[in-house]
């Protein structure tokens, strides 16, 4: 037999709201400091994007600081992957640089990498964030970290890459978020 | 860290990320696209500050990441994965009627329900959220309201 309207939206409402306290229970806001960090580098990986562009358009350019290679023929089609890895933010550290580098280079998953200076990524951070003149304002470029901006040709591929980036000390090393957030493999 | 965005966050995290978590089925993912729209809220702030509500700004991003998040994965699934039985405060037969009926409903009519019945907007802010006509929305609430409706009275029946 079908209910009033009213009495079935009030049920509705209410078996909601408990849905709704249940979760609220279990809710860990991370807090608002967390924020700013998590921007900066949410910026600083979406950038990984446009370099790599940037690069593949440019070309092979000076050897050891940015390099693409072509696609082996018959290669079969992939999804790409794109990371960042961050150097220290008290560096610059040229053999760290180096180190990173030669991994990069040496590794055939890896399509092209692109080395963003302290410099470079402080002109860009100002670019991309000229609506947020506050945020700017509170940045030195002294805190912006030089990286290693890559792609890897396959996804798949990506876990060792970034394993065995891993295994430099004092990196940070950060998946392009577009790219499928849980890898399915390792965590 | 200007005040107005850390009273925004402690007032409204808890807030969008329950709502959030009715819709997806999972509040360990609707605290992830809050803080991710607070982090893009955060990038735009000295606009956004000037909203009469900035917190209905993040809300809406944190929606429209929700449904993005949704057309990319089966949340439906997780949703009855996620249905564990809880030891908090005795779920009564009509919070799990719903929970199941909820998982069941497409996402648009889940998004729909949730938005009129939990969050209280009316039918044009809905449409407005999710970029649909007024009548699809009226859709959405009706076919849902049918869909439920069938859940709770099979499910309370025993207890009338």
């Amino acid at each position: 037999m079908p209910e009033p309207d009213d009495r079935l939206d009030d049920r509705l409402r209410t078996a909601l709201r408990s849905l709704d306290d249940t979760a609220r229970r279990r809710i860990r806001p991370p807090g608002a400091d967390t924020v700013p960090p998590a921007a900066r580098r949410r910026r600083g990986t979406l950038l990984a994007a446009g370099a790599a562009v940037a690069l593949v358009i440019a070309g092979g350019a000076t050897a050891g600081w940015r390099f693409a290679r072509p696609v082996p023929a018959g290669a079969p089609p992939c999804a790409t992957a794109e990371g960042a890895v961050f150097l220290p933010v008290d560096g610059p550290d040229a053999d760290l640089r180096a180190r990173v580098g030669t991994i990069l280079n040496d590794s055939p998953a890896v399509q092209s990498a692109y080395f963003e200076t302290r410099d470079e990524a402080w002109e860009r951070f100002k670019r991309q964030f000229t609506d947020a003149p506050d945020l700017v304002a509170a940045t030195k470029p002294s805190s912006l970290p030089e990286s290693w901006r890559f792609v890897v040709r396959c996804a798949v591929d990506y876990s060792s890459v970034e394993a065995q980036l891993n295994a430099v000390p004092g990196v940070q090393v950060v998946r392009e978020p577009s790219a499928p957030v849980r890898s399915g493999r390792g965590g | 860290m200007p005040p107005d965005f850390t009273d925004c966050y402690a007032a409204s995290f808890a807030p969008i990320a329950g709502q959030l978590a009715v819709y997806l089925g999972s509040v360990e993912e609707a605290q992830e696209v809050t803080q991710e729209a607070f982090t893009r809220a955060w990038t735009r702030w000295s606009r956004i500050a000037r909203y009469d509500d900035p917190s209905a700004w993040v809300r809406r991003v944190a929606w429209n990441l929700a449904t993005s998040r949704i057309r990319r994965v089966r949340t439906a699934l997780r949703h009855r994965q996620a249905q564990r039985p809880e030891p908090v405060a005795g779920p009564g037969p009509e919070r799990v009627a719903i929970e199941t009926a909820l998982a069941a409903l497409p996402p648009n009519q889940r998004r729909a329900v949730v938005l009129h019945y939990l969050v209280g907007l009316p039918v044009a802010e809905i449409a407005d959220l999710c970029r649909a006509r007024e009548g699809a929305v009226r859709t959405w609430l009706y076919r849902a309201r049918l869909t439920l409706a069938h859940h709770l009275t099979d499910e309370v029946t025993d207890d009338a």
